[in-house]
């Protein structure tokens, strides 16, 4: 029922972090990617495998589960529940012939037809439904995780291209937190090396959202049309304009997956989780309101869904459901109990 | 003016020739695939039917009409006394730049 098959080979495409130098453009999709094959490979078939064997030891597999598996569909007695408490008290009967209870089909004719056997099937009490309804919650998490990947991978290549060469302010505060991360790596005194992976995480949050500011600044000179005041000469603004806000979100891009995959290393899934809803939140407030235009500002854009711009515009839907599903206050995060 | 449609199909031979359709065309004759707005310039797809070039091919073309106006309007200063009717296609050719579709 369970495999990791499928998100090891979208997985696979990212090469390790280990493989990789800090200073690597693809390195803070790497270590995402290590964090999120690690929580996958380690914590998950684990989590399965103790709920199945659970399961399994009781010889009940919940009806739920069963449906899932098989093909088709069953007829089931449904009644309310003074109707169970009648029977169970002895007030109402069912018909029960050669020890087997029945009930009894009417034909389109007015007859009464066969009578169909009423089987009653006992839940188990030991069985925590939680249980049951985690596996489904894995079986979803790990789609999100596999869409996720895939769509930040497609994202990555298109960041590392804009990244290439670039070499002005916009990229200092982030490479001061991959830095101090990198340092945090070798330190073996313990506290110094906590104070140093926090000070990076500042960093690159600082990086992040300081850019984000620039780049909204960018878009709404573009939305306000103030390009229209260089008569003339419009269309090179618009492109100097755009080739600024792509050179600040690769940055944000890098800023938000080191983060990510920092915390991913900390084991912090819930804190992953956050910095991945930020990134998703700023995507949505600031690239999928106005995808419509930065496709037709940006010149090396073909305005499809695959395009550079709205492929990014998707990526908001998937990290808010992964955040929803690893923050749920009611369903306790099997994750973490390995 | 009629808002123009092509095949976003990357495999299609009309994308890559980047032929265009009439409005009225929903699906691409070559490939069958559903035909969408597009840029009648660069070919990007466009959100809506509602204009015929994206932002910046619209801001070419207008700088192209701007860069014709201002040199009309240099020549003008060139001429003394004469330049009226130099002037007036000058104003025409800037109503004209003014014009959306």
């Amino acid at each position: 029922m369970f495999s990791v098959k499928n998100v090891n080979a979208a997985l696979g495409t990212v090469l390790s972090s280990k493989e990789l130098s800090f200073t690597d453009d693809a390195y803070p999709a790497a270590l995402l990617a290590d964090g999120l094959k690690d929580i996958l490979e380690r914590v998950v078939p684990a989590v399965v495998d103790d709920v199945y064997n659970v399961l399994l030891e009781q010889n009940v597999l919940p009806t739920q589960v069963q449906f899932l598996l098989k093909k088709g569909y069953r007829y089931v007695v449904d009644m309310d529940e003074d109707t169970r408490r009648g029977l169970e008290e002895g007030r109402l009967k069912l018909v029960t012939e050669h020890g087997k209870m029945t009930a009894q089909i009417r034909e389109a004719n007015g007859q009464y037809g066969p009578k169909l056997p009423i089987k009653k099937e006992y839940l188990s009490a030991e069985l925590n439904p939680l249980q049951v309804v985690n596996i489904l919650q894995i079986n979803a998490l790990q789609d999100k995780l596999q869409i996720i990947t895939e769509q930040i991978n497609m994202i990555d290549i298109g960041v590392q291209r804009i990244l290439q060469g670039q070499q002005n302010d916009r990229i200092g505060l982030y490479y001061s937190g991959m830095n101090l991360y990198q340092e945090s790596k070798y330190i073996a005194d313990n506290e110094l090396k906590n104070a140093l992976t926090a000070q990076a995480l500042r960093a690159l949050s600082e990086a992040a959202y300081q850019l984000t500011l620039t780049m909204q600044s960018d878009i709404q000179y573009l939305v306000d049309k103030k390009y229209r005041e260089a008569r003339g000469n419009s269309a090179e603004v618009i492109k100097e304009r755009m080739n600024g806000i792509k050179q600040s979100f690769a940055v944000i891009h890098q800023a938000f997956l080191l983060r990510a995959g920092i915390y991913c290393e900390l084991n912090e899934l819930a804190a992953m989780s956050m910095v991945l809803d930020g990134y998703a939140q700023f995507i949505e407030n600031t690239i999928a309101k106005h995808a419509d235009r930065l496709v037709q500002w940006d010149e090396d854009d073909d305005g499809t869904e695959k395009g550079f711009w709205r492929s990014r515009a998707k990526l908001k839907t998937t990290v808010s459901d992964l955040t929803r599903q690893l923050n749920a206050t009611d369903k306790p995060i099997y994750l973490s109990i390995v | 003016m009629s808002c123009l449609k092509g095949c976003i199909n990357k495999k299609c031979e009309t994308n890559k020739n980047k032929q265009t359709y009439p409005e009225k065309f929903d699906y691409c004759p070559k490939c069958g695939e559903r035909l969408y707005y597009v840029c009648k310039e660069c070919y990007t797809q466009l959100p809506d039917g509602s204009k015929q070039y994206c932002e910046l091919c619209w801001e070419k073309k207008q700088n192209a009409k701007e860069k014709a106006v201002d040199a009309v309007a240099a020549l003008v200063d060139l001429i003394p006394n004469g330049g009226a009717a130099v002037k007036n296609i000058a104003d025409t050719i800037g109503k004209f730049s003014n014009r959306r579709k």
